[in-house]
């Protein structure tokens, strides 16, 4: 009897827990792997007429015909128009054989013009929606449409969402973007003191194929950020102040520093690590922040045959590097307070330094308060390391 | 002399033979345990009759004998004058075959004819008295009473000298039937580690177990079930350290047991146990004496089975199915690696079909990009949905499985070939299933191999199908569910009061010093707490 009943308990959870699941659909028919198309990419465009457009890189792999022959892996691009960005993937489903599944989507490409127009209203769809992954990487693309850089970045065999994978991958040696996606799209967009900012893409030229089958192929290069005024593209970043913007959001993990020498040469030094500590204070009623950088190095190159390798040598090149990265990073903050933008984040060390001041004073007038605040930055460089050569070749008195 | 086999003894015969079973119901043949007592190769215990039932029976005559089991070729009848002498005549009455006639010759026939202090004596109630003082040679010798009890010990394969004029017989166990010797474990095998293993006869079976344990308190009851077959069955356990209360419900089960004959464990383990729809063994069979010797140790009841070379060893619970007997001759940190591993492919075989068509049919976003492309190319060209797949893979693989049990070994090698280009190789180029799926039905038919217990590894089997049709339904959601409803069975699992569980359930974790990682030895200090042991600490004295 009392087996009965809990036998009968358990049936009834297990129905309820189906039935009232709150889908509309109890049981969800499944879906058949080969039926989907794999979308990798997918850039948006403003279309003229105030329309969205998409274009998208699906992947898949085709076996080479008949029993074992090699399996390809091809990528196609489609477009798509429609008055919303939901109405245009619903498009795809009129002439894609498969059905287009947006599951596997990795890539947002944003083109210049949608940018400038205010990417939230492109890119709620892709938030809003179950089937995409919220940790997918946007970009912005400087100078060109989100299609042509997913049109022209395809080659036969380099696909774009392969390259911008293997670029995002081994940037770090530059340190010069920085990975931001949807989610934290979505989560600088609702807090109101943070300003958006948003990895850049480009076309270049730089490969040269030696048969000239793939000429109409480019490059792809991953540089700079694009920051937004609210959701709309306010300007660029570029190179060194994009560094100077990933020293501030701690976001370094090699870089380059060029460092002229007293004598006219250059040494090279290589980034092997940077932390950053962001301390405010209040003085005289004004909101003082406190930047201190601490970055090591290693020599990596010496041009001439200076021997640096003295005391005093070294502490200069500590201390211009220092100045280096100092000027960089003033170079960012400076151009932040003038558009009175805060899209490092020195809001929130704010938020968390004085919760109760942040709340009454700071938050409802923080893009003032911030173009006002007084960054006192310090950055400590070390040089560590100096690898195996120790003095250059042809130096003078080699100990 | 010799009675006519008149019309009327199919009849009686009948009525004997029932007889027969009513003084032997089990609860009359359970005896208080005095099984420390019983030393290997010795007498069997004493059937208690109730005194009321011997009213109705046959008197013991050589006649009522000869009438019940004269037909039989096997059943040699002798009469016999004592020392020559025609006044004391004897019926010598045994099973050819199960006595071993040379003893019968040497010790029982010759002095019985040769010994002259018996040609002595007056009366046959005399020469009882002299015998059972040790004229004729024997150890194991019974004085006899009653027909049924003659009877038998007769079937049971002693040598019977009947004296007719006092209805009395006397019962000499010379078994000497060929029996199998103590050979290699064919299911259990270990590298490191005893290589014998029980055989059929339940008293050597008895003997390695006090060969193993040479200890005073081990408990060696017996009893007898099975209406047509009176098959023993002996209750092994330590006294002062096994739970008595285990003990007693074993044996009320056992008593209840109403059957015909005893020829599987399965009669026996049906009727122990407590979850009879469940598809989970409750009770641990092993061939391997030390492995029933262990589980003895640990505060576990042993069950022996007259002519069955398997042990049950109750409670069976949760871990002692993913132990394996060489677990204990390794290093403990190896040992723990591995048997974390068991665990591991535990789940893989359980959950791997079912987790396949979920990810493949409805999350399809959790595979990882290449390798649902590729799963993509994989399935190219194959026309049935995923689930049916996976079910055909499965169906052709407990085939296989099924094939190759029955089969003789010879003739199984052909089948796995068979099988393994067919399924393997000409399903995938005929596109019926994808190498995907060969691929996984192989990584979970693998896996199930990693099972130390076979009923443990086919209730997974099982369950294993249950989640690939509800996995088939609605995708992770519905293996949750088929999880829980898993979960919840093996929790509400109880074996002789013990959870089932245990010791994940109930001990607060205090107890899991072997089973996920088999700790060091010195560091196992408690015997199994759910088992509710006399003695609770290992190496504690009793």
């Amino acid at each position: 009897m009392r087996y009965a009943k809990a036998v009968t308990l358990l049936c009834f959870s297990i129905i309820g827990s189906i039935v009232m699941t709150g889908c509309k659909i109890v049981f969800p028919s499944p879906t058949q792997i080969q039926d989907i198309e794999f979308i990798r990419a997918v850039g948006i465009d403003k279309a003229p007429g105030d329309k969205v457009k998409l274009t998208i890189a699906t992947q898949r792999i085709v076996s080479g015909g008949g029993g074992g022959g090699s399996e390809q892996k091809i990528s196609e691009i489609v477009r798509s128009e429609g008055r919303t960005g939901f109405e245009a993937a619903r498009n795809f489903w009129g002439y894609s054989e498969k059905r287009p599944f947006f599951g596997h989507l990795e890539y947002i490409l944003i083109g210049e013009e949608a940018a400038k127009d205010g990417i939230l209203k492109y890119l709620d769809f892709f938030a809003r929606d179950p089937e995409i992954r919220l940790n997918l990487d946007v970009f912005v693309v400087q100078g060109n449409e989100a299609g042509d850089v997913v049109r022209m970045g395809n080659a036969r065999d380099k696909f774009v969402f392969d390259r911008l994978e293997g670029i995002k991958k081994h940037h770090w040696g530059l340190s010069m973007i920085n990975e931001v996606d949807l989610m934290e799209i979505m989560y600088i967009l609702d807090a109101e003191y943070l300003s958006l900012y948003i990895p850049c893409v480009r076309l270049i030229r730089k490969t040269e194929s030696t048969d000239g089958s793939s000429s109409e192929g480019m490059d792809i290069e991953l540089q700079g950020f694009a920051f937004f005024e609210s959701d709309k593209l306010a300007g660029h970043i570029e190179r060194e102040m994009a560094r100077g913007l990933n020293f501030l959001k701690n976001k370094i993990k090699s870089g380059v520093l060029n460092i002229p020498t007293k004598n006219g040469g250059m040494v090279v030094l290589e980034i092997i690590s940077s932390s950053r500590k962001m301390k405010p204070h209040l003085k005289d009623g004004k909101l003082h922040i406190a930047v201190e950088i601490d970055v090591s190095n290693n020599i990596s190159e010496i041009q001439g045959s200076e021997d640096i390798f003295d005391e005093e040598d070294l502490q200069y090149l500590e201390t211009r590097s220092g100045q280096l990265i100092k000027d960089e990073v003033r170079k960012v903050i400076d151009l932040a307070q003038s558009k009175k933008l805060d899209f490092f984040g020195a809001g929130d060390a704010v938020l968390h330094k004085f919760p109760g001041l942040w709340e009454d004073v700071f938050e409802k007038d923080w893009r003032e308060i911030f173009a006002e605040a007084v960054f006192e930055i310090t950055v400590r460089s070390r040089i560590s390391r100096t690898y195996d050569i120790k003095q250059p070749v042809g130096a003078k008195d080699i100990k | 002399m010799l009675k006519d086999p008149g019309k009327d003894r199919p009849k009686r015969r009948n009525r004997i033979i029932k007889k027969i079973d009513t003084a032997h119901e089990p609860e009359n043949s359970m005896a208080s345990g005095t099984g420390s007592e019983e030393a290997p190769g010795g007498t069997a215990r004493t059937d208690g009759t109730p005194a009321g039932q011997s009213e109705a029976e046959p008197g013991l005559t050589s006649a009522n004998v000869e009438g019940l089991l004269g037909g039989n070729s096997d059943i040699i009848f002798r009469r016999l004058h004592i020392n020559g002498r025609k006044d004391l005549p004897v019926t010598m009455v045994f099973v050819d075959g199960m006595a071993d006639t040379k003893s019968v010759d040497d010790y029982i026939l010759k002095p019985l004819i040769q010994e002259s202090s018996l040609g002595e004596c007056s009366s046959t109630s005399e020469i009882i008295e002299r015998i059972s003082h040790g004229v004729i040679y024997h150890a194991a010798m019974e004085v006899r009473r009653t027909f049924a009890e003659c009877v038998h010990d007769i079937v049971g394969g002693s040598v019977a000298l009947i004296f007719d004029d006092v209805k009395t017989a006397v019962t000499f166990d010379i078994k000497g039937f060929h029996e199998r010797s103590i050979s290699e474990p064919t299911g259990e095998n270990v590298i490191k580690g005893a290589k014998d293993s029980f055989v059929e006869n339940l008293r050597t079976n008895t003997a390695s177990i006090r060969m193993k344990m040479k200890n005073a308190r081990l408990v060696i009851e017996e009893m007898k079930t099975g209406k047509q077959t009176a098959t023993r069955i002996a209750i092994v356990y330590i006294r002062g350290l096994t739970n008595m209360r285990i003990v007693d419900e074993l044996k009320r089960r056992l008593d209840n047991l109403d059957t015909d004959a005893v020829l599987s464990t399965g009669i026996i383990e049906e009727a122990i146990i407590d979850h009879k729809v469940s598809p989970f063994p409750q009770v641990i069979t092993t061939e391997r004496p030390d492995k029933f010797c262990s589980s003895i140790v640990e505060g576990r009841v042993g069950i022996i089975i007259d002519g069955l070379p398997v042990s049950i060893v109750i409670p069976g619970t949760f871990d002692a199915f993913l132990q394996a007997p060489e677990d204990y001759s390794q290093s403990f940190i190896v040992n723990s690696i591995i048997r974390l591993m068991r665990y591991a492919l535990m789940f893989v075989t359980l959950f791997l079909p079912g987790f396949y068509i979920s990810v493949s049919s409805f999350h399809i976003e959790m595979i990882p990009t290449d390798l649902a492309l590729a799963i993509t190319a994989s399935k190219e060209g194959v026309p049935f949905l995923t689930f049916i797949e996976v079910l055909f893979m499965l169906m052709a693989f407990e085939v296989l499985v099924e094939a190759g049990l029955r089969l003789p070994k010879t003739i199984g090698q052909a089948v796995s070939v068979v099988g393994a280009v067919v399924v393997g190789q000409a399903a995938v180029d005929a596109r019926l299933v994808s190498p995907a799926v060969v691929v996984i039905i192989a990584i979970t038919a693998i896996s199930s191999f990693t099972m130390p217990n076979q009923d443990f590894s086919n209730a997974l089997r099982l369950w294993r199908f249950i989640f690939a049709i509800f996995s088939s339904i609605i995708g992770l959601y519905g293996l949750s569910i088929g999880a829980i409803i898993l979960l919840n069975h093996l929790s509400s699992m109880e074996v002789f009061g013990v959870p089932y569980l245990s010791p994940f359930v109930g001990g607060d974790g205090k107890n899991m010093q072997d089973a996920i990682f088999r700790f060091p030895f010195s560091a196992q200090k408690k015997r199994p707490m759910s088992l509710r042991t006399t003695n609770k600490r290992r190496r504690g004295s009793v």
